[in-house]
C-alpha cells in the first residue's frame, strides 16, 4: 500500500476513535445526569426540606441548606423563591432555568431524559409562599469525572492510550526505515561500499521502494568501483609473467651484448625494476583494500622507524635524514604493512624534499598513541591537494611531475595500512616551506563495528 | 667440480626454460617441473641441491609442495618465488621450511645471487668444525643439526638451525642484521629485506619467547641488531 495511504488511514482512523469516544462519553454523561437526577433519597430529601421549611421558615430552609449543599455525588440542591432568587445567592445552571421556563408545547425540545418535574418540586412555606426545590448537576470537572466510579474513567484511558500508541506506531513506522537508510548511507559513503538496505527494509510503500533505489544504486557504485580495482589487479596480474620473462630476457642480453649496447641494457634493467615494483604496490594495495582488519602482532616502531631511515640513508648515500628517536609504547599490528607505510612517507619525503635538503623523521608516543612525523623543505603541495595526496596515483602537477616515479600510489599503500590500524595520515604545508606528513598509529586497536 | 643441480617447480615454462640458459653458464644444471604435484615426486627423489618453488602452481600449490616436502623428511634447500607485494606469502614460506624467498617478478642476477648464498651456507655448514654448542637450557649438534631445548628436540628450518646457532655461537653479544644476514642466509643485506626478521619471530615462537623474561631470549637491540639472552638465573649461577 502507499504511504501515503496508510498515513491518511492511520490518522483517520485515530480521530475518528477520538471523536467516538467523545460522542460516547457525552450520551453517557446524559445518562448520568438522568440516573443522578432519580438517585436514592430523593424522597427523603424533599421531606427533610419540606419539615425544615414549615418548622423554621425561610430562615430554617436557609439553615437546612447549608448542611445539605451536595445531597447527593455530583449533585447540588439549590431553593428559588417565587421571584426566582436563590436562597443563598447562587446563580442556577441556566439549563435549569430554561428548562423551568419551557413551555408545556415545546416540550419536545427539551432532552430527552430530563424533565422539570424530576428536577424541581414545589415546597409550599407556612406563610404560603411558594419555593421550588431544584436539584442541579454540580459542574463537571476532570477531577471530578476521574472519580466517577465504573466506565468513564476506562473509556477515558483507552482513549488515551490508543491515542499515545496510534501515533508512537506512525511515527515509529515512518521514521525507522528513514533512520536505517541514513545509516546506510553514512556507511556507503565512508566507503563500505556492500552496504545494503534492502532486508531491514522490505515494504511495498514509497519507502520500500526508495530502499531498493538505494540498493540498486550501491550495487552499480560497487561494480564500477570494483571494477576499476579489479582491472587494476588483472593487469599488474597479467604483467608479472611478462616482467618476468624481460628480466631473464634482458639478463641474457646483458651476458651476450659488448659495452656498447651495456648502457642503453642497464637502463632497461632499471625500468624494469620500476615496473617490477609498481605492480608489487598495486598487488599491495589491493589486497589492503581488501582486507579488514590488519594482523596483530605486538610491534616496536622505534625499531621499524630505525630500519626505514637505515635504508633510506643506504638507498640514496647524499640523503640527509634528520631522526630524532623518542621510546614509545609497542603497538598490536602488522609489522611489514607499518613498515611500508613509514617508508612510503619518507621515501615520498627524499624524493620530493629538493636536493640538499634536509628531511626530519620525528617519533614521538604517549600511552594511547604513537605519532611519527616526516617533514621536507620542498615545494610542497598545493594547499586544494593536500589531502589528495593520499589517492592512488595523484600527481601534484601532471605536466611538471612526468621525470617521477613508483610514488603515484606509496602513500595510498600509507593511508590503506593506518586506516585498518584505526589511525590516521594527514598531511600540510609547513609554514615556512615543506610537507609534513603525520602518522598517529593508536597503541590498542579500537573496537570496530561488526558491519564493516 | 660437478656443477649443482637446481630444481624449479614453475608453470611458467618459457621463463623457465631462459632460466636454465641463464644459470648454466653459473654452473648450475637447472631441471624444470610445471606442474605441482609431478615436482613434488621430483623433488622427494633427493637428488637435487636446491629447489627453486613458484607459490603459485597449477594442481598442487606451492605451499603445499613445501609442506608435504618437508613432511616426507627431505631437507633440500628451498627458494621460494612469492608474489610481489604479498607480505603472507613470505612469513607462510619460510615458517614452513622455506630457506630464503624472492619476490617475483625479480632480476635474474638477484636470483642467481640467493641461490648460491643458500648452497654456500649449506655447504659451509657440512664442514663446521664446532660440534656442540651450549648456551642456558639450549644445546645444538651442528652435524646432526638439532637443537635441544631442555633436552627436547626443536624443529627448526634449515635457516632457523643457521641463525639460532649464529646466534649461539655470540651468545651475549649483539650480531648485527647484515652479519646475520651474511653468515645465516650467506647473502648482503638487501634494503627491504625481511626475511631475518620473519625467521627471527619463527625461532622466537618456536623457543617459547615470552615478554616476562624467562627462558632463552632473542632480543632486538637499537641499531638493527639481535642477541640471545640466556636466562638470568643460568647465568649467575
Amino acid at each position: 500500500m502507499r504511504l501515503f495511504w496508510k498515513i491518511f488511514a492511520a490518522v483517520g482512523v485515530a480521530m475518528a476513535a477520538t471523536i467516538a469516544t467523545t460522542v460516547w462519553v457525552s450520551f453517557r454523561l446524559g445518562d448520568r445526569a438522568f440516573d443522578q437526577l432519580n438517585f436514592e433519597g430523593r424522597e427523603r430529601i424533599i421531606d427533610e426540606a419540606a419539615a425544615a421549611l414549615q418548622t423554621g421558615g425561610e430562615a430554617g430552609l436557609e439553615r437546612w441548606m447549608w448542611r445539605n449543599l451536595r445531597p447527593a455525588p455530583g449533585m447540588a440542591l439549590l431553593v428559588l423563591d417565587d421571584r426566582g432568587n436563590e436562597l443563598l445567592g447562587r446563580q442556577p445552571p441556566r439549563q435549569v432555568m430554561r428548562l423551568l421556563r419551557t413551555e408545556p408545547s415545546k416540550e419536545s425540545r427539551r432532552p430527552p431524559n430530563v424533565r422539570p418535574q424530576q428536577i424541581t418540586t414545589e415546597l409550599v412555606g407556612p406563610d404560603g409562599r411558594e419555593y421550588r426545590l431544584v436539584f442541579a448537576l454540580a459542574p463537571v470537572t476532570f477531577g471530578g469525572v476521574l472519580t466517577w466510579p465504573g466506565t468513564q474513567v476506562a473509556v477515558l484511558t483507552t482513549a488515551l492510550v490508543a491515542a499515545i500508541l496510534t501515533s508512537l506506531l506512525l511515527a515509529r513506522y515512518l521514521s525507522a526505515p528513514i533512520v536505517r537508510m541514513q545509516k546506510a548511507t553514512r556507511a556507503l559513503a565512508a566507503g563500505n561500499l556492500d552496504t545494503r538496505v534492502g532486508p531491514s527494509v522490505r515494504r511495498r510503500d514509497e519507502m520500500g521502494r526508495l530502499a531498493k533505489d538505494f540498493d540498486a544504486m550501491a550495487e552499480r557504485l560497487q561494480m564500477l568501483v570494483m571494477d576499476k580495482e579489479a582491472l587494476l589487479r588483472d593487469v599488474s596480474h597479467e604483467f608479472r609473467s611478462p616482467l618476468a620473462r624481460i628480466s631473464v630476457a634482458l639478463a641474457l642480453a646483458q651476458r651476450q651484448a659488448g659495452e656498447a649496447a651495456a648502457s642503453d641494457l642497464a637502463r632497461i634493467e632499471r625500468e624494469v625494476e620500476r615496473l617490477n615494483e609498481l605492480v608489487g604496490q598495486v598487488m599491495q594495495l589491493t589486497r589492503l583494500r581488501t582486507q579488514t582488519e590488519p594482523r596483530r602482532v605486538p610491534v616496536l616502531l622505534t625499531s621499524i622507524v630505525e630500519e626505514v631511515v637505515a635504508d633510506a640513508r643506504f638507498e640514496r648515500a647524499e640523503a640527509d635524514i634528520r631522526y630524532t628517536p623518542s621510546v614509545v609504547p609497542a603497538v598490536l599490528g602488522d609489522p611489514s604493512g607499518l613498515k611500508s607505510a613509514i617508508e612510503n612517507v619518507v621515501r615520498n619525503a627524499v624524493a620530493h624534499g629538493g636536493v640538499d635538503k634536509p628531511v626530519e623523521v620525528t617519533l614521538t608516543g604517549t600511552t594511547k598513541e604513537v605519532r611519527i612525523i616526516v617533514r621536507d623543505h620542498g615545494a610542497g603541495v598545493p594547499a586544494e591537494d593536500v589531502e589528495r595526496i593520499f589517492e592512488p596515483f595523484f600527481r601534484v602537477d601532471p605536466s611538471r611531475d612526468h621525470g617521477s616515479d613508483g610514488q603515484g600510489i606509496g602513500l595510498a599503500i600509507t593511508a590503506r595500512v593506518m586506516e585498518l590500524h584505526g589511525g590516521t595520515a594527514t598531511a600540510r604545508n609547513c609554514p615556512d616551506g615543506g610537507l609534513e606528513v603525520e602518522l598517529v598509529v593508536p597503541v590498542t586497536p579500537p573496537e570496530r563495528p561488526k558491519t564493516a | 667440480m660437478s656443477a649443482n643441480r637446481v630444481l624449479i617447480i614453475d608453470d611458467d615454462t618459457r621463463l623457465t626454460e631462459m632460466l636454465a640458459e641463464y644459470l648454466a653458464p653459473e654452473g648450475l644444471s637447472v631441471t624444470a617441473f610445471a606442474n605441482g604435484s609431478t615436482g613434488l615426486r621430483e623433488a622427494q627423489t633427493g637428488e637435487y641441491d636446491l629447489i627453486v618453488l613458484d607459490v603459485m602452481l597449477p594442481g598442487l600449490s606451492g605451499f603445499e609442495v613445501l609442506r608435504q616436502l618437508r613432511e616426507s623428511g627431505s631437507e633440500t634447500p628451498v627458494l621460494m618465488l612469492t608474489a610481489r607485494g604479498d607480505d603472507v606469502d613470505r612469513i607462510v614460506g619460510l615458517e614452513m621450511g622455506a630457506d630464503d624467498y624472492l619476490p617475483k617478478p625479480f632480476n635474474p642476477r638477484e636470483l642467481l645471487a640467493r641461490i648460491k648464498a643458500v648452497l654456500r651456507r649449506t655447504a659451509e655448514a657440512e664442514h663446521d668444525d664446532v660440534i656442540e654448542l651450549s648456551v642456558g637450557p639450549l644445546r645444538a649438534h651442528m652435524q646432526r643439526r638439532e637443537v635441544l631445548l631442555d633436552g627436547e628436540p626443536l624443529k627448526l628450518t634449515n635457516a632457523e638451525f643457521v641463525i639460532l646457532a649464529t646466534l649461539m655461537r655470540a651468545a651475549g653479544d649483539v650480531v648485527s642484521r647484515e652479519t646475520l644476514t651474511r653468515t645465516a642466509l650467506g647473502r648482503r643485506l638487501l634494503p627491504d629485506d625481511r626475511s631475518l626478521d620473519t625467521h627471527i619471530s619463527n625461532l622466537r615462537k618456536k623457543l617459547g619467547h615470552d615478554e616476562d623474561g624467562e627462558g632463552v631470549q632473542i632480543r632486538s637491540v637499537r641499531g638493527s641488531g639481535y642477541v640471545l639472552v640466556p636466562p638470568p638465573d643460568e647465568s649467575e649461577r
